[in-house]
């Protein structure tokens, strides 16, 4: 059976927490993994949309003289809200979920969609997070002149580690 | 009969930490200054090296990319970067890194590419606005995120500093 190596590993356990949160916590607040998409989403008032996508990783070896490394990979949250209070409510929401690390899967697929079946997909540790940035992006003060989803965007750069030597 | 010594320091606990810490201090700026110019280039290096559109790109951003520093006798520091600068030479510096609708914001814009009209067929070439074609742009400009992956080398090169200090 086909199976997610780490980097897919990790974006797509930020996604399952982060669609699993807001289908808890929010209404109408849609999970992507492309940025291209994010543009072809509708997004009405109210409606949000969170991109998240794996960004450089950092190796380093763990002593001199092994081939033994740890991974830190950047995981990119893009936020595109549809007002400034969204935007903010958005984002400190996802640093309170994300800030205490969250569950790795290692992720099995059969017949290309994700297998949850016993024995198939698993959780194998948890993603730490060893920083968060938290950035508001502003492309121009006259949000008027703006394209709606670049007017109200953030951007949480999450710096992780899942603990396991490879 | 056991006598009781009483020994004096002739040494100032004072002027022994000065001197370690001032040793540690050189030592560690001129690691940073190393850092400081490796950091540089790699910002550059990572533009010039994802250009999206076009294998080499017009080298505009990479090359307004500036380095300032300054020294004290305990401080090194360095900047990577003039905001000032980058909005009057490389004004989309922003939507190359955090990606979205510019140039122009969706709106219909004068320009060309590299002096052709727009050919979904081709990837090759770099948008200039030498006004001769009036384009509306249809996909979002990808992010780029090359401050974020700067960021992330040098926390982790930082690291490596301290360690070794």
């Amino acid at each position: 059976m086909p199976v997610y190596r780490a980097s897919r590993n990790i974006e797509a356990s930020f996604i399952d927490f982060l669609t699993t949160n807001f289908a808890l916590d929010w209404t109408d607040v849609t999970v992507e993994k492309s940025f291209a998409r994010v543009y072809k989403i509708e997004m009405a008032k109210g409606e949000a949309v969170v991109c998240v996508r794996l960004g450089t990783t950092e190796h380093e070896f763990i002593e001199v003289g092994s081939d033994s490394t740890w991974r830190f990979p950047n995981v990119l949250v893009d936020i595109f809200a549809t007002s400034d209070g969204q935007r903010l409510d958005l984002k400190d929401y996802i640093v309170s979920k994300i800030k205490g690390g969250l569950p790795y899967y290692e992720y099995v697929t059969t017949n290309g969609a994700v297998d949850w079946s016993s024995g198939a997909t698993e959780q194998s540790g948890r993603i730490r997070v060893l920083s968060i940035d938290d950035t508001p992006i502003n492309f121009d003060n006259d949000k008027n002149i703006l394209n709606k989803y670049d007017r109200y965007r953030h951007l949480l750069t999450v710096q992780t580690n899942i603990g396991q030597v490879e | 009969m056991i006598k009781k010594v009483t020994i004096t320091p002739k040494f100032s606990a004072l002027e022994i930490m000065r001197d370690t810490l001032y040793r540690d201090i050189e030592r560690l700026k001129t690691a940073t200054k190393v850092l400081g110019s490796s950091t540089h280039q790699y910002m550059i290096n990572y533009i010039n090296n994802n250009v999206k559109r076009g294998k080499v790109g017009t080298g505009n951003l990479a090359s307004n990319i500036t380095y300032e520093d300054f020294e004290t006798p305990f401080c090194y520091g360095f900047y990577i970067g003039d905001i000032n600068v980058l909005d009057s030479n490389a004004k989309y510096w922003a939507v190359v890194n955090w990606g979205g609708y510019v140039p122009n914001y969706g709106n219909p814009i004068l320009g060309s590419f590299w002096g052709d009209p727009p050919d979904s067929s081709r990837n090759d070439q770099s948008f200039i606005t030498d006004g001769q074609f009036l384009m509306t742009p249809k996909k979002p400009i990808r992010p780029m995120n090359y401050i974020e992956a700067t960021q992330a080398f040098l926390r982790t090169n930082f690291d490596t500093v301290i360690n070794r200090i």
